[in-house]
């Protein structure tokens, strides 16, 4: 049987920062933007967050450098995600689209019946 | 230099230097991207929408980081040194060496809170003669608020996401009533005692450690093991004052005197017996458990500093009587204790610790394998 590496956990940071490189090299601020524009503005990533996990995911070798320019006299670098970096990712948001497809399942049918799951209890000294 | 990127420089000095050679331009343009953005960004920046006023881009240069980027700063200087999965070796070291320590100190002071617990009711119920339930008396307010502590350890165990945040909030409450209580307590015009302070300050370290070491990368804790000694703790414990019952010996017809037992507390007993186990066990054994050392050494050194603010209560006054200069007697032989092991436990960790690679030296090896 092939050995099968277990799928690294990510937290939501972690799956936000991933997402904001899936389609070309960011660097720094420009995670941080594209993280709050993926969550719809609940997500705004503090450095220490964004520099804790953007560490952590180049150590497990999901992102990496891509270049650096010089901004406003600045060093800017840019990141993008590697093919194991898209693997993850891709395994984690299927996983997110099959819980989220079950769960409006779910919510379809208990539409469909028009009644909630567990009947009202009779009131006491009623018949 | 503006004066706002010299103050974020001076911030980031919290992080270790390696960490800070490899990220410190990159978060300094973060940070300063946030305070001058909106002119065209090039390609993967992100603009904002609207134009700022010039005015208020120089008073945000001139000014100070926002407190919501120190503490994540700070949270992350303490999640770097008390590391979690993926981090540098001897960081793991010290996040498991602080993570074991917090889940013995709540271990000890559920087991404690529940047998208190327990011994209440009994006595309630009139099941258990008051002299051996250890000192009952006061109301039931206070030992309740005490099983936090058994709460904030399950949950801590149960490991569930973010698993820190609900225990740290819980001894806080508790911190919170200490302090409210121990004021309340204090007559009016008498300042509030060294002890006091001291308890404050230390269930407020714990407090800081819980908070601090169970971030998102901390290890999952074995649930199974750690109930398991929260159940052998609680029974063992509920045995105490059944032994000392057994080992009571009145000094006089009609007078009680005290045991030995009764000058021992039963937490230094068991710390000064764990860490005599761990240190035969690493000698014998020959292997190293740095975290081990770090843990018993940490409880060793906040028991240390509990009983040393309350020696000044404890020294015999003039005309003291037997017993009560037995009392002074066990206290500094406690004491002793204390300090002999504390000194064995972090003279042990510290050669411990000097086996374990820092991160340079990981980051050194890495780049020699990757060629």
């Amino acid at each position: 049987m092939p050995l099968v590496p277990p799928m690294p956990q990510l937290t939501e940071p972690a799956f936000l920062v991933l997402a904001a490189l899936a389609d070309e090299p960011r660097h720094g601020y420009g995670i941080v933007g594209e993280v709050s524009d993926l969550s719809r503005g609940r997500v705004r990533l503090r450095v220490g967050t964004l520099y804790g996990v953007l560490d952590r995911l180049a150590r497990e070798g999901l992102l990496a450098l891509d270049r650096e320019e010089v901004h406003s006299g600045r060093l800017r670098r840019y990141y993008r995600l590697t093919g194991d970096g898209a693997r993850v990712l891709q395994a984690h948001a299927e996983q997110q689209a099959h819980t989220a497809r079950a769960a409006q399942q779910r919510l379809d049918a208990r539409g469909r019946a028009g009644t909630p799951a567990r009947a009202p209890r009779p009131a006491a000294g009623t018949a | 230099m503006t004066p706002l990127e010299d103050r974020y420089r001076s911030l980031l000095r919290v992080l270790p230097s390696s960490y800070r050679e490899r990220w410190e331009e990159d978060m300094v343009d973060v940070l300063l991207a946030r305070a001058e953005p909106h002119e065209g960004e090039p390609a993967g920046g992100h603009a904002e929408e609207d134009e700022p006023d010039p005015d208020d881009v120089t008073d945000r240069l001139d000014g100070w980081p926002p407190l919501a980027e120190v503490g994540s700063v700070l949270a992350l200087a303490v999640r770097l040194g008390l590391g979690g999965r993926g981090a540098p070796p001897r960081s793991l070291v010290w996040g498991d060496g602080v993570r074991l320590a917090v889940l013995l100190h709540l271990l000890a002071m559920a087991v404690l809170a529940l047998v208190d617990a327990g011994g209440r009711l009994l006595h309630a119920r009139g099941g258990l003669p008051p002299d051996s339930a250890g000192g009952i008396g006061g109301g039931w307010w206070w030992p309740a608020l005490g099983l936090l502590w058994a709460v904030a350890f399950v949950l801590l165990v149960a490991r569930r996401p973010a698993a820190g945040r609900v225990p740290t909030a819980l001894l806080t409450v508790l911190l919170a009533a200490s302090v409210v209580q121990s004021t309340i307590a204090v007559p009016r015009g008498h300042p509030v005692s060294a002890f006091t302070v001291v308890s404050w300050l230390l269930l407020g370290l714990v407090v800081t450690a819980v908070a601090g070491a169970f971030h998102a990368d901390a290890p999952p804790v074995s649930r199974r093991r750690w109930l398991v000694a929260l159940g052998a703790g609680t029974a063992l414990m509920a045995g105490w004052p059944l032994v000392r019952l057994l080992t009571h010996v009145p000094a006089e017809a009609g007078t009680a005197g005290p045991s030995v037992l009764d000058l021992l507390r039963p937490e230094v007993v068991a710390l000064l017996g764990a860490a005599a186990v761990h240190m035969v066990l690493t000698r014998w054994r020959g292997g190293s458990r740095p975290a081990w050392s770090i843990a018993l050494g940490s409880l060793v050194v906040l028991e240390l500093v509990r009983y040393a603010a309350a020696l000044p209560y404890l020294r015999p006054v003039p005309g003291a009587d037997e017993a009560e200069r037995l009392v002074a007697a066990m206290v500094a032989g406690q004491v002793t204790a204390l300090a002999i092991a504390a000194l064995a436990l972090w003279s042990l960790a510290a050669r411990q610790l000097a086996r374990v690679p820092t991160a340079a030296d990981a980051d050194a090896s890495r780049g020699a394998l990757n060629g």
